[in-house]
């Protein structure tokens, strides 16, 4: 797991260290502060060729496109992403502001990468990776008019990064994708367990094409006479689905999610996660995400702190009582170490101090105390 | 319908914007009005350094109010002294001085990037350091002995009334021997003295922060002296 990153000459973050990340990490900060780009950096520090080369479109939707023309090699970018965007990766759009980004993981190790000018052969821009003491790899080859990204290019062990769509699902996709996790011994099992986070009366989940119709979908017996469309379960369920087949297809290590609230009613976040709390303590995932919204991280802390003990019902807002209480199961659990490296939640306030932006780290009981108070914890 | 609740005065506290490069952090409400008065009605600093409360005593709420508190943007961007006041209670002065600074350390171990300059002495302000505040820690009433805000409010009273013509403080004195004789002791001898003494003096209400905003405090009694200084320093004003 990473538990601290630093960021230098990256987007607009001229010197960054995000300190005791957790297992689930919300970026919280305004407009501008870099939230994004963290989650950026992260791609480019762990992603493999295929996430390097979409990352122009991975959390933006400003470029043209992300799919090279005719002219292009398959591997190389087009020019407007290369102007637009692949230049804008270096402070102040100056390639000789070296970027430098360091994982730091709870094993002791560390991935490493930096950027390195070379006047020859070609004058290129060099991105290079440093997973292993002494073992270099380039990702991203940064030439006068166009980038060249490395297709054959794996993510650093265990830190396999993958990216979660803030759009809709497409219920054929995870339909598919439950299909390939349901194969793989306990599969199965391990998905209806999760989804019974969102609805206990979850019995069993079947992949299934009905007759007469086109595409397969993932059926939902709940204990009534017939197993119903996954589509009809609600939005929660199915973001849960999404995110846990995701999560298992592509043996993800660490999750990006950009705007994680984006399209989730209220009432629903609790349970969203509580249900993503438990996908990443069963397989070993760590998430990071932003949000703009306090709710979101209300709902966060509380299902952090009460997962498990299904205290909380699905239509409960977070009163004051009900942070207090918080307040005082996030002491119980941590046993007066506060911020012992159990908590499993953590937020990154990303803030501008004398325009520079800087990453503040609050604890579960932190969060907790500053919700109590009131304190508009994102700025 | 349901009433909407007063913010407690952490909230308030918390909440408040951040105007002047001193700041004080007070243990309780109390000290909070008491300070909120010497700064702006003796001092005339108000300008320069504002008081607040970091809540009532509890080992983990100074820690916490800096960590909600000293990280904001506001806070590193504008403040360049903290100073934090609290009272020795039972206890002497250096067991509150260690408790204060083992709340800091706590902070700078969760805020590695941001930590604050720990003190090593009562009273006396760290060094200048870019980019972080001066740090220092004043110990009611008088950095050395136990006792607390009561405590140094009466020695000033007591100050005064030596050369005033009506002396009320014997009286109190006189009524709380009188009750210790009938074996009734108060829970908190200074603040129950403090509390007769402001009732003797007609101010009403006998809290001592109210009483202060009351005009009931003598601040021109030497015994105030150290604690202005402290203040002061936290200003800016050596």
């Amino acid at each position: 797991m990473i538990t601290k990153l630093a960021i230098q000459n990256f987007r607009g973050l001229k010197s960054v260290t995000l300190d005791h990340l957790r297992r689930v990490t919300i970026l919280v900060g305004g407009n501008d502060t870099g939230k994004t780009s963290v989650l950026e950096a992260l791609t480019l520090l762990l992603g493999d060729g295929a996430a390097l080369q979409s990352l122009p479109l991975a959390f933006r939707s400003n470029q043209q496109t992300g799919q090279p023309s005719k002219e292009h090699l398959p591997n190389e970018g087009t020019r407007d992403d290369f102007e637009n965007f692949w230049l804008w990766l270096f402070y102040d759009r100056d390639l000789r502001n070296r970027i430098s980004l360091i994982a730091s993981t709870s094993d002791g190790t560390q991935v490493q990468l930096n950027s390195e000018e070379r006047s020859s052969p070609s004058q290129a821009t060099v991105l290079f990776r440093v997973v292993e003491a002494g073992k270099r790899e380039t990702p991203l080859i940064i030439r006068q008019t166009n980038i060249e990204t490395i297709p054959g290019l794996a993510s650093p062990p265990n830190l396999r990064v993958s990216r979660l769509s803030i759009r809709p699902s497409d219920p054929v996709e995870d339909a598919e994708r439950y299909n390939q996790v349901a194969l793989n011994a306990g599969g199965e099992l391990r998905i209806e367990q999760v989804m019974r986070e969102i609805n206990p009366d979850v019995r069993r989940l079947r992949y299934a094409k009905l007759p007469g119709t086109s595409s397969p979908l993932v059926f939902v017996d709940i204990g009534l006479s017939r197993a119903i469309p996954a589509p009809q379960m609600g939005q929660a369920f199915n973001r849960l689905l999404h995110i846990y087949t995701e999560i298992l297809s592509a043996r993800t290590n660490v999750l990006l999610v950009d705007e994680i609230e984006n399209g989730i009613f209220t009432s629903n976040l609790l349970p969203i996660w509580k249900g993503l709390l438990a996908v990443c303590e069963q397989e070993n995932v760590q998430v990071f995400a932003t949000t703009h919204s306090l709710e979101c991280v209300r709902a966060a802390l509380a299902a952090a702190v009460e997962r498990g003990k299904d205290e909380l019902g699905v239509q409960e807002r977070l009163s004051q009582e009900r942070l207090r209480s918080v307040r005082r199961g996030v002491r119980r659990r941590g046993t007066g170490q506060t911020d012992s490296g159990t908590d499993e939640l953590g937020v990154q306030r990303m803030q501008v101090v004398n325009g520079q932006i800087e990453a503040v780290a609050l604890s579960q009981e932190t969060l907790a105390y500053a919700l109590e108070n009131n304190l508009e914890i994102r700025k | 319908m349901s009433v909407p609740q007063r913010p407690s005065p952490e909230q308030l506290s918390l909440g408040r914007d951040i105007r002047t490069p001193g700041i004080i952090l007070s243990e309780g409400r109390t000290l909070e009005m008491f300070l909120r008065e010497l700064i702006e009605k003796d001092l005339r600093l108000k300008d320069q350094v504002e008081a607040r409360t970091f809540g009532e005593k509890e080992a983990a709420n100074l820690k916490l109010f800096l960590n909600a508190f000293a990280t904001k943007a506001e806070f590193r961007q504008r403040v360049r002294r903290l100073g934090i006041i609290r009272d020795a209670e039972a206890d002497a002065a250096s067991k509150a001085f260690e408790s204060v600074v083992s709340a800091i350390e706590g902070f700078n171990e969760e805020n590695p990037s941001f930590a604050l300059p720990v003190p090593d002495r009562i009273a006396a302000l760290t060094s200048v350091q870019e980019k972080r505040p001066q740090v220092g820690v004043f110990v009611l009433p008088d950095c050395t002995r136990p006792g607390m805000l009561e405590t140094l409010c009466l020695e000033a009273i007591e100050e005064m009334e030596r050369s005033a013509r009506a002396k009320l403080l014997p009286c109190v004195n006189e009524f709380f021997d009188c009750l210790s004789k009938q074996g009734q002791e108060p829970a908190n001898t200074a603040k129950a003295r403090f509390a007769g003494y402001a009732l003797a003096a007609d101010v009403i209400d006998p809290q001592l922060g109210r009483a202060a905003q009351k005009g009931a405090i003598p601040w021109q009694a030497l015994a105030f002296e150290p604690l202005k200084a402290f203040v002061r320093s936290i200003a800016g004003h050596q």
